[in-house]
């Protein structure tokens, strides 16, 4: 009696099993591939979420104008989760064609052998002048690994970024305070603390002099190297917070908040910082070139650009570069197309620079088309002077370590002394465990 | 005739435990193989984009328990735990009894209480940080009627934490006050009708009727808050990141950020195993005092 309930269950189950494996679509797969066989795609990926993408989907389009049998597919992810992709992409032989990376991440990602050299393509027939590119920034992308005997080029710079001093002009109208040519320690202090105003005499400025924008650390490198010292000697494995020069770089970030007060603590307003700027709280800002892209569109704002103070001995300013890269290993990359890409990209460097960054080549940044730009040429002006963060293939963690403990001691939150410590005992320790 | 009858009964057992086989295939690929794949990770040295790796034993947990970031996030998942487990656990149950005690708009009741979790973490965490913002927050504005003086909710390390539980407590509670709320409903009315008869008061009742008959639900309640919670990391990120001074840095930043920021993908797994243990030593000690099962009617 039972077997009829059985075969129909066991009918029901094959049925259910041949019907599973059965492609709905036939022929649809075969349908993609012929599409796809017209134009050669070129996957690129970046992080270039805000006014700067729109720019660079312009020089993509200009590109697939320019050479029609390519079709690039860009995809932009937000940086906070971008390396995670990335790391996925590379790891699993399935990477995109060209992709971005910052020349401090590049030395972690070559030592990861995830990067391909580039040595052959830059000095074959379609290569890079070399010559023509910045060279404190080619130095960075030259990585020797342990075990060869020469240093290999790992990445083509699209661009610098460095770092300035927004101000506000009515700010200082107002106050009749002539508007300075440079910053630097014989006017920096007295007109930092001259445009901080506490109208109402609540304790409060309601008008701020000067603020160290965007990560401390980037202020700790900047104002450490114009002491004269440098942060990590990666040599010796040693950090030096500690060393007279960085002291003297964090005895100003301390000051700015707690004694001086021209400074709004950011553990306070966080990310209102810029805000207050842009509502004219807040005099003089100093950010990256990057806010341009969204300073040229306040039309009500009349706003100007200094160079860095020099508040040591000599000048200096952080900068860094977006670096673009090719993958090692990779199941589908056509290694021609994407080169093509690659250095399409390197020589539009005056066209990129719309989204807020300065070219990595001399030859653009002397070009009139660039030297006719408003404000630029006061970055271009530091290339001489900048400084990159430390070259270490775990500089990433270092940065994620440190940066909350600076932020403590630069607001007054935990002591300075006790903070100092913590990042040369984590950073130190960092060293000594090296790369993974 | 009883062979026969045996080969139908094996064969019946056979399909019934087909219909299994996709479950189990599933379970196998994304839960066993992975956690043994982990497992076997956490004992090497690896960094996942050049597949190079090398065996180094135990290393990766005697690391982990001499990392002061890792126990700091532990110790912080700990604090965040307690708060959410014990503040949600109670202000969801105490929703529901309210729930229970009202006639009048109880649905509607119902539906705001559960609208915060169907909405999205990333929105939620945007409106929190705008309710927490010093200058121009709602949550400081209302103090103001009090007199009270802006507080840095976020900015500050000592309150960031429990200010990222309130948030996490909001958004969370309407799962479990449905629980709670199906668990008094189900409570037999004569039960509290005896209990009145008898004198029982509304706490009296509370204490020895309601709390012990719904003893199943809470303890689901406390074991699926305490692994939810243990594994927080979302609503941290979104609202302050690692936080003032590490003060909301989690463990599952620690392993979030060894796996893909640094690439040790051995030490960041043997990370995860330290903290699948501490789930399963909270969730252990719960079922140990709530896991007795007792039918009272």
């Amino acid at each position: 009696m039972q077997w009829p309930e059985n075969r129909l269950k066991v009918a029901s189950l094959i049925l259910l099993l041949t019907l599973s494996a059965c492609d709905p679509f036939p022929g649809s797969k075969q349908q993609a591939t012929s599409t796809t066989t017209e134009k050669t795609r070129i996957s690129f990926w970046n992080g270039f979420t805000g006014p700067d993408g729109q720019t660079m989907w312009e020089i993509v389009r200009q590109f697939e104008a320019d050479y029609p049998q390519y079709e690039v597919e860009m995809e932009i992810i937000p940086w906070s989760t971008y390396f995670d992709k990335l790391m996925v992409s590379l790891g699993s032989g399935k990477p995109p064609d060209v992709f971005i990376l910052h020349e401090n991440e590049l030395v972690n990602y070559v030592l990861q052998d995830a990067i391909r050299p580039l040595d052959d393509l830059v000095n074959g027939p379609q290569g890079v002048p070399v010559s023509d590119c910045l060279s404190s920034i080619w130095e960075r992308v030259r990585i020797k690994v342990p075990g060869q005997s020469e240093a290999n080029i790992y990445g083509i710079p699209l661009d610098c970024h460095d770092e300035a001093v927004y101000y506000n002009k009515d700010c200082f109208r107002q106050l009749g305070v002539p508007l300075p040519e440079q910053l630097d320690r014989d006017n920096f202090f007295h007109l930092a603390r001259q445009l901080t105003i506490d109208q109402d005499k609540d304790g409060r400025p309601d008008q701020w002099g000067f603020v160290f924008g965007g990560s401390v650390r980037r202020h700790l490198y900047t104002l450490t190297a114009q002491f004269g010292g440098q942060f990590l000697d990666r040599e010796n494995g040693i950090c030096l917070i500690d060393q007279p020069a960085s002291q003297k770089a964090l005895q100003i970030l301390y000051d700015a908040i707690n004694k001086d007060g021209y400074m709004p603590n950011p553990i306070h307003d966080g990310s209102n910082l810029w805000q207050g700027f842009l509502q004219g709280r807040i005099a003089m800002y100093t950010d990256g070139i990057w806010m341009m892209n969204g300073m040229k569109k306040l039309a009500d704002f009349d706003w100007g650009v200094l160079p860095y103070p020099q508040l040591g001995d000599q000048k200096a300013v952080w900068a860094s570069s977006h670096v673009l890269c090719l993958p090692r290993f990779s199941d589908t990359i056509d290694g021609e197309a994407a080169w093509i890409f690659l250095t399409y990209l390197s020589n539009h460097g005056v066209d990129w620079s719309d989204g807020g960054q300065l070219p990595a080549r001399y030859s653009q940044l002397a070009s009139p088309d660039f030297t006719q730009k408003e404000h630029y040429p006061v970055f271009a002006a530091q290339i001489p002077d900048i400084i990159f963060g430390p070259n270490d293939p775990n500089i990433i963690e270092i940065e994620t370590r440190m940066e909350p403990c600076l932020l403590s001691a630069m607001s007054g939150q935990q002591p300075m002394l006790k903070m100092v410590q913590e990042i040369k005992g984590s950073v130190e320790s960092i060293l000594r465990r090296g790369v993974d | 005739m009883t062979t026969e009858y045996k080969r139908s009964k094996n064969l019946q057992s056979l399909i019934h435990f087909s219909y299994t086989v996709p479950y189990l295939l599933l379970f196998l690929c994304w839960l066993v193989i992975p956690i043994i794949a982990g497992f076997l990770v956490s004992l090497t040295k690896w960094t996942f984009i050049s597949g190079k790796y090398q065996l180094v034993g135990l290393k990766n947990y005697v690391d982990a328990f001499a990392d002061e970031l890792f126990l700091k996030g532990i110790q912080n998942t700990i604090y965040y735990t307690v708060m959410t487990v014990i503040g949600g656990n109670l202000f969801s149950f105490f929703l529901a009894y309210g729930l229970t005690r009202v006639q009048r708009f109880r649905n509607l009741f119902r539906k705001v209480f559960f609208i915060p979790l169907l909405l999205s973490v990333g929105i939620t965490g945007i409106m929190w940080r705008w309710l927490y913002n010093t200058d121009f927050g709602l949550l400081n504005y209302y103090l103001g009627f009090f007199g009270l003086k802006n507080t840095n909710w976020l900015g500050d390390a000592r309150i960031s934490m429990p200010a990222v539980a309130l948030m996490a407590i909001w958004g969370s509670c309407g799962f479990n006050m449905l629980i709670y709320y199906a668990g008094i409903r189900e409570i037999p009315t004569e039960l509290k009708e005896a209990a009145t008869i008898d004198g029982a008061g509304g706490f009296y009742q509370l204490w020895s009727i309601i709390l012990p008959l719904i003893r199943p639900k809470i303890l689901f309640c406390l074991v699926m808050s305490t692994i939810g919670s243990i594994q927080v990391f979302d609503r941290a990120y979104m609202l302050t990141g690692v936080g003032p001074y590490f003060a909301n840095y989690t463990a599952i930043f620690h392993i979030y950020y060894q796996a893909f920021r640094y690439f040790r993908m051995g030490y960041a797994s043997a990370c995860a195993f330290v903290l699948a243990l501490l789930i399963l030593a909270f969730t252990s000690l719960l079922f140990r005092f709530l896991g007795k099962h007792e039918e009272y009617y």
